[in-house]
């Protein structure tokens, strides 16, 4: 009984790891979507796109409470997720000679961890290239758009898709973060507590479409950005 | 009707003790009956094993009508074999074809050590069913039935996680050997009837604390566990035991 009461006892089981993993997963989904929407300026110029930017940047020492509860997330999302995997991974030493394709096993659910690894290291790139990225000077003149104007962000993320390596690492990235939701939101109801059997089916259904539009939405950007650069050209 | 027979070739999983390295070896098993269940096949061979003076292969067994638990191995890597919701015992010949070679493993975890050949441990199912601690029920004379309502559904599911016969094939098909499946069923079976909610926090956390201590690994919803398993276990009841978790977490003490 003293063994089951104690508070720490009773949020260091693996169950409770994973409502952890779920919740702050949560948390970051709605982050990504978020951060999904105010991307989708770039298509309304570089006025609305900077606008945002600056109004985001305006909010002051709210920003850093929102990026500080983002990065609390963030590290208790991978550290227990990291721990787990490990954890499940010394569980079987002994392995099957023969393995067969049982229940509903997506590849989406079988790469967790590597997909999670994907985006935690495009994390780090994608700060470099555009957080810390220079929003003045030469690299944020767009010829394509007319003239020789600065166009701070909108300029710098331009430019920076417009080398096709670069696009296409983006949206290598961005399809992991759909991969990866596309299991997460499938499973989370099940670690929260209220998913039905009846409802597994739908969920998936969601999942999916979330994991869709999410990889689609952010991958719509490079795409576009080439587009205009190699394919349509100046005058579009 | 007349019988059938097939022949086939036996790749088992052979394993003098806990301690030593186990090897497959290959049997020819011909002239098998399509109507022999499984383990009778293995009698079959068995026998001839036994005529030959050769150690005869090990593996459990006890009702042979689906409702013990104790049989189950793993062949051609599906756990129970390749019938959907049916244990092994249960399992016939004619679901195999002449010429086919089949792979006999026991059901592998760190949690349940082979004893031999096929057999494996699962005490620790035993231990965390052993957590889950008492209900309260009055016990002497039976009571009135009217006296403590079930409504009509959550006796069902109940009963429906009540069929769970501890058998291990979902921790066998987990990529992680997670027991959670077996123990969401046992958690499961009680929170829903007015006789287990007195205990229902403290039997949760206790259940799980013992499924981590017995060194099962935790559930990443791939649903292996749901195909496998013999009596048709949802991964409904993991939802059912995470909910407890939470209520448990929630709620102070008892």
């Amino acid at each position: 009984m003293s063994d089951t009461a104690s508070f720490s006892s009773r949020v260091s089981t693996s169950v409770a790891r994973e409502l952890v993993v779920a919740v702050t997963g949560l948390g970051l989904i709605v982050f990504i979507l978020g951060h999904l929407v105010g991307n989708m300026l770039i298509f309304a110029g570089p006025e609305a796109l900077n606008g945002y930017a600056e109004k985001l940047a305006s909010l002051g020492e709210l920003l850093w409470v929102l990026r500080l509860g983002l990065i609390t997330f963030a590290v208790l999302h991978i550290g227990l997720a990291a721990h787990l995997t490990w954890a499940n991974w010394s569980k079987r030493t002994s392995r099957y000679a023969v393995t067969a394709a049982v229940g509903r096993k997506s590849v989406a659910s079988q790469l967790m961890i590597y997909s999670g690894i994907i985006i935690l290291c495009f994390f780090f790139f994608h700060l470099w290239d555009f957080t810390f990225g220079t929003k003045t000077g030469p690299g944020t003149v767009v010829p394509l758009m007319g003239g020789q104007e600065e166009l701070g962000l909108f300029g710098l993320v331009w430019n920076s898709f417009a080398n096709p390596l670069r696009a296409a690492c983006y949206i290598v990235a961005v399809c992991c973060v759909g991969l990866h939701l596309s299991h997460a939101i499938a499973s989370v109801w099940v670690t929260l507590g209220v998913l039905t059997h009846r409802a597994t089916d739908k969920a998936d259904a969601v999942a999916w479409t979330i994991g869709v539009v999410v990889a689609l939405g952010f991958a719509s950007i490079p795409i576009y950005v080439l587009v205009r650069t190699y394919i349509i050209g100046q005058g579009a | 009707m007349a019988e059938k027979t097939i022949d086939l070739t036996l790749k088992v999983w052979r394993q003098e003790s806990p301690d030593v390295e186990g090897h497959f070896d290959t049997f020819p098993a011909k002239g098998i009956s399509t109507d022999m269940s499984f383990l009778e096949m293995l009698d079959v061979i068995n026998n001839q094993l036994e005529k030959e003076g050769k150690e005869p292969i090990a593996f459990d067994h006890d009702c042979r009508e689906g409702i013990c638990g104790m049989c189950g191995s793993v062949v051609n890597g599906h756990a129970h074999g390749p019938q959907e919701a049916t244990t092994l015992c249960q399992l016939h010949m004619r679901k195999f074809h002449t010429g086919q070679t089949i792979v006999i493993e026991p059901f592998r975890a760190d949690a349940f050590p082979i004893v031999k050949d096929l057999v494996i441990d699962r005490g620790a199912f035993d231990r965390i069913i052993q957590a889950g601690g008492h209900i309260t029920v009055r016990t002497g004379q039976a009571p009135e039935a009217h006296s403590v309502p079930v409504p009509k559904k959550k006796a069902d599911t109940a009963m429906d996680s009540a069929a769970c016969i501890g058998c291990g094939a979902c921790v066998a098909a987990c990529p992680n050997a997670s027991a959670s499946l077996f123990t969401a069923a046992k958690i499961s079976q009680l929170c829903h009837l007015p006789q287990g909610h007195p205990e229902r926090n403290r039997r949760v956390i206790a259940m799980v604390q013992q499924m981590d201590k017995e060194g099962f690994g935790s559930c990443s919803k791939r649903y292996e566990c749901e195909a496998v398993c013999p009596k048709e276990i949802k991964v409904e009841n993991i939802t059912t035991m995470n909910r407890e978790y939470l209520r448990a977490l929630a709620s102070s003490g008892e």
